[in-house]
């Protein structure tokens, strides 16, 4: 939060108010109105990020004025640096509408907040690079805060900043301390490997999974570790139905020397050096020039023409999840092989951004259907429904699984000695955001994880967004 | 509907051909929860079947059908997936190979067939495995490639062994033979990628030595090939890179040998560019400053430069300050 204090009216020579806001200080003023604007309606500016779902946020008068309130007119102002951009909605809105890039709004005389919407239009890529400013009709600024629309993007699109920021918290996790062995690095993998036992992948089996909605939790679970060591950081995303030259360089995650398996990154590239039990990391292919999977997989997977007589146009989840797991998601993993082609592929870092992608795909196809309830009941949206043991003890439907399970290795094992659940004697602890759901005590189940951008309750949302698919189900510009 | 019911219905009505009379040694799998999906679709499943399978029908049609299979009905599409695997058209033949790759990928329990085993009665990923390892052996290598990297991969002993047979054979070069060996982790392939230590082209050994070096047993042959001046300077550079990131002794040894200035500079660079991060910052210093008291050309010295850039990055504990003075006093030869 930053407060400012300016003139009111105006003092003529006070052509910098600008700048002194930026700096704290006030014009020379004969009376002073100043204001103050919480994200997320917390003082606390360690949880000023946003994305596309709208976010309820408060403004108020610092220096009220004794007789009426005040009319100010929200913006946003967008740094020399970056690229973000806040919009505004009323709070009395139907959130489903688009935000508008000015709001104006009526400080209360009396100092009391007045609450409104912030979301983010266009994604940020510099830290705090948008500024909200709140400013009287003759454009005096009284209030400003700054804040980042941090979303997932396709690794291609990241800047040089953007990458190297993401290499470098990536290189400083590796070798953060584990949970249930000597590094974060090993926890992932061998939680991963560990945890087929326990349904995360469907495989050609007759498993029933959570798998969409347990790698959306790892993956969630990863991005926020990487979110303390650097919080402008997020995940980007492999969008491996395109060729990735970028990324598959030597500056970034690597590439192949002809007639190699070893991956070679450049000299400074952080990830230089990325190996496993002293084994430098191994890749059968990569892509740079080539997509990894057909370019139209998606697409069919998707049936967004809803003809009947395309695969999945009824848009229900089990059969859904079926196509992502066994198509888009196997064949990726098949393209890469090496590190990528077993249970613990997390050892490849490529591990996280081809399931980020995976992510996306399921979000476009929530979008595409709307599929976003979160109550555990609605099998279109995610199946199996309710609670462990169901209405039956089934072998292939272990605890962890139904909508409203706790997942392993963030939740609790089944209460008394359950064989079926046959959870492991280790946990992870789900690692908390500030201002966003997911708690060590409050870990992901399915249900909570549908509803990632808040759509059927604002109070849902994750925290997390695409670059390519907005609040209401459009395709972004990417 | 069971299960075996379901894979009746698929192959006694698909298509005329001979081969569907005889499914596949497995049975697909379709969970009790899909099989309404699978039934409710089973007209447009049996046509697709028909069509991928027909070697009378144009070969695009083929792979579209394959795809709707694949990407539909993906538990209908793995005894086609086996069958389209052996198809003479080479395209055919990519894409069932490539599907039966995207069921084994993520085969449970440590990713090997036994494990997996021993943990599921699913006969579907034994059916793919066993139609991989006969198309890891294909005469065309964008199958062979498709089915013996995924299978190493997943640290599968019987392609490894047969990968090494057919190398002695004649059938693959030692070069692809090793692309795929060095995919199983080395507790599994280090035996296989061994052979060509003694055995191989200068590129196979380098690799071969690449993989090897963070195995213990094979590291004193390892150093003698670093030390081996009548080797090959490939062999020598793999030689460094090995042991400068994997050898723990390598501080007892390097910085003698960067102080050579008759080192080649590609050895020069895999001792001096690729020390490990759990080597103590004194041996890398120790190697790097000897390595600036012996004369530099522009190659080695731009060597020298990216190295210190790099572990002043990485290794901040490390003061860089007196080593880029000393390079910077350095002209390159």
């Amino acid at each position: 939060m930053i407060a400012a204090k300016v003139a009111r009216p105006p003092v003529a020579h006070c052509m910098i108010v600008f700048v002194a806001l930026m700096l704290f200080s006030s014009c020379p003023a004969r009376s002073q109105t100043s204001a103050e604007i919480q994200i997320r309606q917390t003082a606390s500016t360690s949880d000023d990020f946003v994305c596309w779902t709208p976010v309820k946020s408060r403004i108020r008068l610092l220096a009220p004025p004794a007789d009426a309130g005040l009319k100010v007119v929200l913006r946003t102002i967008t740094s020399t640096t970056g690229s973000g951009a806040v919009g505004f909605l009323p709070v009395d809105s139907d959130v489903l509408t688009s935000p508008a890039a000015q709001l104006q709004i009526e400080l209360k005389k009396d100092g009391r907040w007045t609450d409104f919407y912030v979301a983010g239009l266009k994604a940020s890529s510099a830290s705090k690079d948008v500024s909200i400013r709140a400013e009287l009709a003759d454009g005096t600024p009284v209030a400003t805060n700054s804040l980042m629309v941090r979303v997932r993007k396709n690794a291609e699109t990241l800047t040089l900043p953007e990458r190297t920021a993401f290499l470098r918290a990536l290189a400083t996790w590796k070798s953060r301390p584990g949970q249930a062995r000597p590094t974060r690095f090993e926890d992932f993998y061998t939680a991963h490997a560990d945890a087929f036992d326990l349904g995360i992948h469907s495989s050609f089996g007759a498993n029933v999974s959570n798998f969409l909605p347990w790698h959306r939790a790892f993956l969630l679970n990863f991005e926020r570790e990487l979110q303390e060591i650097d919080p402008t950081v997020s995940l980007p995303y492999w969008k491996f139905d395109a060729p990735a030259p970028k990324l598959f360089s030597d500056d970034f995650f690597g590439s192949l020397p002809d007639g190699s398996t070893e991956v070679q990154f450049g000299p400074i590239n952080p990830l230089r050096g990325w190996s496993k039990n002293g084994q430098s990391l191994r890749r059968f292919k990569v892509f740079p020039t080539k997509a990894a999977v057909s370019s139209n997989n998606l697409d069919v997977i998707l049936c967004l023409s809803h003809d009947p007589s395309c695969q999945n146009a009824q848009g229900l989840y089990r059969a859904t999840t079926d196509s992502f797991e066994l198509n888009y998601h196997n064949n990726a993993h098949a393209a890469v092989l090496g590190w990528l082609g077993g249970a613990d592929s997390p050892s490849d870092p490529l591990f996280f951004l081809l399931h980020a992608n995976v992510d996306r795909g399921w979000a476009h196809w929530q979008a595409a259907y709307n599929r976003f309830k979160s109550d555990g009941i609605d099998a279109a949206s995610y199946a199996p429904v309710g609670s462990y043991p169901g209405s039956a003890v089934n072998p292939r439907f272990r605890k962890g699984l139904y909508a409203l399970d706790e997942m392993w290795p963030w939740g609790k094992p089944a209460a008394g000695n359950d064989q079926q659940a046959k959870w492991l004697p280790y946990s992870f602890v789900f690692p908390a955001s500030e201002s966003l759901p997911l708690t060590p005590d409050l870990p992901p189940i399915p249900a909570k994880m549908v509803d990632y951008l808040g759509v059927s309750n604002l109070e849902n949302a994750l925290g997390v967004c695409y670059d390519d698919i907005g609040f209401h189900g459009e395709v972004l510009g990417h | 509907m069971n299960n075996s019911i379901w894979t009746a219905i698929i192959f006694s009505t698909a298509t005329p051909l001979a081969l569907l009379a005889q499914p596949a040694g497995g049975q697909t799998a379709i969970p009790t929860e899909l099989q309404s999906y699978y039934e409710s679709n089973g007209s447009a499943i049996k046509d697709a079947v028909a069509i991928a399978e027909d070697p009378k029908a144009p070969v695009d049609a083929r792979q579209k059908a394959f795809e709707r299979l694949r990407i539909g009905y993906p538990r209908a599409a793995l005894d086609p997936a086996v069958r389209l695997s052996t198809d003479e058209n080479l395209s055919l033949a990519i894409d069932g190979t490539t599907f039966l790759s995207s069921v084994v990928v993520m085969m449970n329990h440590g990713g090997t067939l036994d494990s997996h085993n021993a943990h599921s009665d699913d006969k579907s990923v034994p059916e793919a495995v066993a139609a991989l390892r006969r198309s890891s052996l294909d005469s065309r290598q964008e199958v062979r490639e498709i089915a013996a990297a995924s299978l190493a991969s997943l640290n599968d002993e019987p392609t490894l062994k047969a990968l090494q047979l057919s190398f002695k054979k004649s059938n693959v070069s030692d070069v692809e033979a090793l692309r795929y060996i060095t995919l199983a982790n080395p507790s599994v392939g280090a035996e296989y990628a061994a052979t060509f230590l003694d055995d191989g082209s200068v590129k196979a050994k380098s690799e071969a030595i690449s993989y090897l070096s963070s195995s213990e047993q094979y590291r004193a042959k390892i150093k003698g090939y670093l030390f081996n001046e009548a080797q090959p300077v490939e062999i020598r550079a793999a030689a460094a890179k090995g042991l400068a990131r994997n050898d723990p002794t390598f501080g007892t040894y390097a910085p003698a040998l960067v102080a050579n200035s008759k080192l080649p500079e590609p050895v020069f660079t895999g001792l001096v560019s690729e020390m490990s991060t759990s080597l103590s910052s004194k041996v890398v210093t120790d190697v790097l400053s000897k390595a600036l008291e012996a004369p530099l050309d522009k190659s080695k010295y731009d060597a020298m430069s990216k190295s210190i850039i790099r572990y002043e990055a990485l290794r901040p504990e490390i003061d860089v300050g007196p080593l880029q003075g000393s390079l910077r006093r350095l002209n390159p030869t």
